[in-house]
């Protein structure tokens, strides 16, 4: 027996329109390791944090590594000022808010 | 029935992570005080991709599925999938998974404005340089009432900065030696990098302190020659 009713989520799959025949991720691996950099300077980019394993590792960052200041600072900024910041980027603009959008950039 | 007033996306690449947080959030007692005021939706796609799609109009509040003109088709194919889940999915229960194809925009509608969310200081992941250009790349032209926030830390002293990156339960090293398998398996090996052969080093870096550069660096422990 489910306590909860099923939840529906729309997810807009932009993925499919590349058809990508290099994967640039693997080029910029392989660029950082092995280019003109000298040895000790090698680089690997950042985007390899942030695969599915990653990403909850990073959340288990944010909820039990209370040494990372960051999100609870980022969160108290945000419920003390919530308020002020949507109304500021509504500044200016008297009509009726109506089909507008906000999107969060790696939101994870 | 009438749209939200206004369309939350969470964009991100990892499709998983996108449904199983948004049905957290959908789940949880904010996802209850949203419904009528903020719809919540996934985009998956990168940032360039997502902007563009974004600037386009793709995504004005669309949630119904009309019908696609080929040459939009062409240019511009995506999906909005309607992602069930659940532990009491009835058999009658309307949608689930199903694909439909939707055009970006309707012709003549007005652009409404747009508030990008870049928070937790996900600016510092870009090189030194590739931060401004990305920032310039962004379409916030006066007028357009198109706004952005950005969530940057700022300078802290080196001890405190060092820590929030090395935390004492290691989940922070878990974190980032994660990334050396996901290099192994974009290479086709996940265990091309040996895992027990390296060492993961946070250091802030003193002299580049203008820009808040924290390096995450991976250090042999021992020499290791592979052969091909």
């Amino acid at each position: 027996m489910s306590a909860q009713p099923p939840v529906a989520v729309d997810i807009v799959d932009a993925r499919a329109r590349r058809a990508a025949a290099t994967d640039p991720l693997r080029d910029d691996i392989l660029a950082g390791l092995t280019g003109s950099r000298p040895a000790g300077e090698r680089t690997l980019p950042t985007m390899l944090l942030y695969d599915e394993r990653g990403l909850r590792l990073y959340d288990a960052i944010t909820t039990d590594a209370p040494e990372y200041y960051l999100f609870a600072a980022e969160e108290e900024i945000l419920r003390r000022h919530g308020d002020h910041i949507a109304r500021y980027m509504h500044a200016g603009r008297a009509a009726k808010i109506v089909n507008e959008t906000v999107v969060e950039l790696g939101a994870g | 029935m009438e749209n939200p007033p206004i369309t939350y996306y969470a964009l991100d690449l990892e499709k998983r992570e996108l449904e199983r947080t948004l049905t957290q959030l959908n789940q949880s007692e904010l996802g209850a005080e949203l419904v009528g005021k903020v719809a919540t939706k996934g985009l998956c796609a990168t940032y360039d991709d997502g902007l563009e799609l974004i600037q386009e109009g793709g995504l004005q509040g669309r949630t119904d599925v009309a019908s696609v003109s080929s040459e939009l088709r062409d240019r511009h194919q995506y999906r909005v999938e309607r992602v069930s889940t659940g532990r009491d999915l009835s058999p009658s229960s309307s949608k689930s998974a199903d694909t439909e194809a939707t055009p970006p925009s309707t012709p003549g509608s007005d652009k409404q404005p747009f508030h990008l969310l870049f928070l937790g200081s996900s600016l510092g992941n870009f090189g030194r340089g590739e931060d401004v250009a990305f920032l310039r790349s962004l379409p916030l032209e006066p007028g357009s009432g198109n706004t952005i926030l950005i969530g940057l830390d700022h300078d802290n002293d080196a001890e405190s900065i060092e820590h929030a990156y090395d935390d004492s339960r290691g989940i922070t090293r878990d974190f980032i030696m994660n990334g050396l398998k996901v290099a192994g398996r974009t290479l086709g090996d996940e265990s091309l990098f040996e895992e027990d052969k390296w060492e993961y080093v946070g250091k802030y870096n003193q002299e580049l302190r203008k820009t808040l550069y924290i390096s995450f660096g991976y250090r042999v422990t021992r020499p290791c020659y592979r052969s091909t």
